[in-house]
């Protein structure tokens, strides 16, 4: 039951992520773990400035 | 458990006795298909059929690609890993990347082309879908994946510069461009076919530009990055626009706000293309994204559901009479047009786009790109197949009806009906009443562009799932709104893609052009971007003929004619890897692809059918006006058509010798390798050993 119910969680996660969701906790992360010394983005800033790059290229088809 | 205690011995006869029977299966029901015609079939013979090729093409095709072609190796280390940035480059879960790659690649393609290739019968598009996308579209999407990893995620300009040399990498870029626009074109002329007298239609999609703003806003300022968050409330809201469309519909003066024939309507569709693609990204186009990117997958999974819960039988025949090249949706033989009427959901080469982008950055282990770039594909393939099913659930009759354009049948329901009945597809006005009643539209006749017939076929299956016929108006519309809105996602986002090129371009011969934040050349390029698809588009609302009949087999073209290119890309790579006797596995689709789009080009050049040639057509008309036919009043909107149709005619030619150059250019470098003159230097980034945990 509980092995089902965290299955579940993993699954709800994974599409949480698919949809976008989770990018500044990652950044936050890398922030942390590779470059401890400097001061990371703000959440608003680190959004607007990454759909600025991703929607430069193409990343929609048809 | 009884797996854990039995030997290894049982467990490998157990293993060859599954993929047998897969295999068995597989061919058993494509045999079936193929063979089999006395009565309609069901449509799980086709769903059994493609998904045990897909089954077997994954297990064993893929397999020897990454293990004897590729050598995917996972002790070397990817760009996530290796150039890892917390924003581009970041070693990511698989099935994360997966659904990024399959929301990427999944668009308007294999639903609308499956729709117009209904037209010959279900077999010929179900066989090319299926046997296309195993043998083509995945390894296309696999290798390409395969060589943007090795190469820090460079793009397929990059690549074909780098690997085949500088005239390659141009040619290349301008087919990207050339490429954008016509497919921009052919799915703007969709959406504008779909809504047409539509108030319903019309007031759902409008209302979706407010929701997206509202979702902009939420994201910017009150939760930002919140995307999940503001995907439901999004899908909540747009919901609510489809139940509310209804009630437009139904009052007479609301209902007047929100009905426009096809030319006003592609106007508009022109001026918001061009206001999204210069509005800040985070108001409209990256929320009206997570919305239909929401929507896309939801609706895929609740069809395929709806598919196996009703279990729908075949109205078309396996093969129509049209497999003679006078069919009313497009005109031409199987032999090229069904290959190309369907790019997407079998080969496309945009996805080549998408395979050496986003992507490559963010695969972990190298053995991923098996399951992202080939998996991928067999998905979007499965969902060209459920268009396909859609699409054949109708009766042949109203079929065609829906989707053959009055230049060829009239505009007179009578008329239309018996001409229609008169192909051996029976259909009478009563019934077309019934379902423009049921649906809750003004007209059914003459809706080409195949989205309102797949919408049909949607919500007939949706509605036997759920609802019955009172619901049937709701799930039509629903169906509408959800094509249409991520057809508009690809219009904004590809207005802008296509304005970065043309900067990208342009900023080589004027720096200032190249700078994409300075509003004058951000304005000057976007408005070139926009005004070009636009022409197309407006060309195919005012074409007697229905524009589709022009413009798709012209972006099939051009699309597979990408695929060659991406193909010929991947070949050379191949040979440089010294894996020249593996090559036929890029080879070989290169070759098919290359012999349906030059055989397809020269037809649309060449044949003397006006409804096929477009220079016969430009003929045919200017003979028109010669012999003293055309009324004055009509002579300028003819004149217009012979201007058209020899623009058609120039753009096919150009795209094809494009592909002739890349093609000539990348076999004297082929040639030069295997005959030891040339040293092949493969430009992979040097190998770095992974430092990630095997998992």
């Amino acid at each position: 039951m509980r092995e089902n119910m965290q299955r579940v969680l993993y699954w709800l996660r994974i599409l949480r992520q698919i949809l976008g969701d989770g990018e500044y906790e990652r950044y936050r992360e890398h922030m942390r773990d590779k470059h401890p010394g400097v001061v990371p983005a703000d959440p608003r800033d680190f959004y607007v400035a990454r759909l600025k790059e991703k929607y430069s290229r193409p990343q929609r088809c048809c | 458990m009884i797996r854990s205690k039995s030997s290894p011995g049982w467990r490998r006869v157990g293993r060859i006795a599954v993929w047998t029977s897969i295999s068995v299966a597989g061919a058993g029901a494509l045999g079936a298909i193929a063979l089999y015609r006395s009565e309609p079939i069901n449509a799980m013979w086709l769903i059994v059929a493609a998904v045990c090729v897909y089954l077997v093409g994954y297990r064993f095709y893929s397999k020897f690609i990454a293990v004897a072609v590729l050598n995917l190796d996972d002790r070397r280390a990817t760009p996530a890993e290796r150039l890892e940035d917390g924003r581009d480059f970041v070693p990511t879960n698989k099935w994360v990347v997966f659904g990024h790659h399959f929301a990427a690649i999944a668009g308007p393609g294999p639903l609308v082309g499956p729709t117009l290739a209904a037209q010959l019968g279900y077999l010929p598009g179900t066989l090319w879908i299926v046997v296309g996308a195993v043998l083509g579209g995945c390894v296309q999407d696999f290798v390409i994946l395969f060589a943007s990893i090795r190469r820090d995620g460079k793009s397929l300009g990059e690549i074909a510069r780098e690997e085949i040399g500088p005239v390659a990498g141009f040619t290349a870029l301008f087919a990207v461009i050339s490429i954008l626009v016509i497919l921009l074109a052919v799915i703007a002329l969709v959406v504008t076919n779909a809504l047409r007298g539509s108030p319903w239609g019309t007031f759902t999609l409008a209302m979706t530009i407010p929701i997206a703003m509202l979702m902009g806003l939420y994201l910017r300022f009150w939760r930002p990055g919140r995307v999940g968050e503001a995907s439901l409330l999004g899908v909540v809201l747009i919901m609510a626009a489809v139940v509310g469309g209804q009630y437009v519909a139904q009052s007479p003066i609301l209902a007047a706000c929100f009905t426009y024939d096809a030319r006003a309507l592609a106007l508009m569709i022109i001026a918001y293309g061009f206001a999204a693609s210069v509005l800040p990204v985070w108001l409209l186009l990256a929320p009206r994204d997570y919305l239909s990117t929401f929507v896309k997958l939801g609706t895929i999974f609740v069809l395929a559901l709806g598919i196996f819960a009703v279990r729908p039988t075949l109205a078309m025949p396996a093969l129509s009479r049209f497999i003679d090249g006078t069919g009313p949706v497009f005109a031409g033989k199987v032999f090229p047009f069904a290959f190309i009427t369907i790019a997407c959901g079998a080969v496309s080469g945009f996805h080549a786009l998408i395979s050496s982008g986003t992507t490559p950055k963010l695969i972990t282990r190298e053995s991923q790109a098996r399951v992202v770039g080939y998996g991928s594909m067999l998905l979007e393939s499965f969902v060209a197949v459920m268009a396909m099913i859609a699409a054949c659930v109708l009766q042949p009759g109203v079929y065609f009806a829906i989707n053959s354009p009055p230049g060829i049948v009239g505009s007179d329901p009578a008329a239309v009906t018996s001409v229609i009945s008169s192909w051996g597809y029976p259909v009478t006005p009563e019934d077309m009443q019934e379902l423009t009643d049921l649906v809750g539209e003004n007209t059914m006749y003459a809706r080409t562009g195949g989205a309102p017939s797949l919408a049909v076929g949607m919500a007939h299956i949706f509605s036997r799932t759920l609802g019955g016929k009172r619901l049937m108006a709701l799930w039509y519309h629903f169906a509408i709104m959800f094509e249409a809105l991520f057809i508009l996602t690809l219009l904004d986002a590809g207005s802008r893609v296509g304005r970065f090129m043309l900067q990208d371009i342009l900023g080589h011969f004027w720096r200032p052009l190249g700078r994409t934040s300075w509003y004058p050349s951000v304005f000057v390029t976007g408005a070139l971007i926009v005004a070009a698809w636009g022409y197309f588009l407006y060309q195919g609302v005012m074409d007697p003929l229905g524009g589709i009949n022009s413009l798709w087999p012209l972006f099939g073209i051009a699309n597979q004619l990408l695929a060659a290119v991406a193909l010929c890309v991947a070949t050379s790579i191949l040979i440089k890897m010294s894996k020249a006797r593996y090559a036929w596995v890029t080879i070989l689709p290169m070759v098919w692809l290359v012999v349906v789009t030059q055989t397809a080009a020269f037809q649309k050049l060449f044949h003397p059918d006006p409804r096929i040639g477009f220079l016969a057509e430009a003929g045919r008309l200017a003979g028109l006006v010669s012999a003293g036919e055309v009324t004055p009043e009509s002579i300028a909107s003819v004149e217009r058509l012979i201007f058209n149709n020899r623009l058609d005619a120039v753009v096919t030619a150009f795209l094809a010798f494009l592909v002739i150059v890349i093609l000539a250019d990348s076999v004297r470098e082929w040639i030069g390798i295997l005959r030891g003159r040339k040293k092949p230097s493969l430009r992979e980034a040097a190998y770095v050993a992974s430092s990630l945990p095997m998992e």
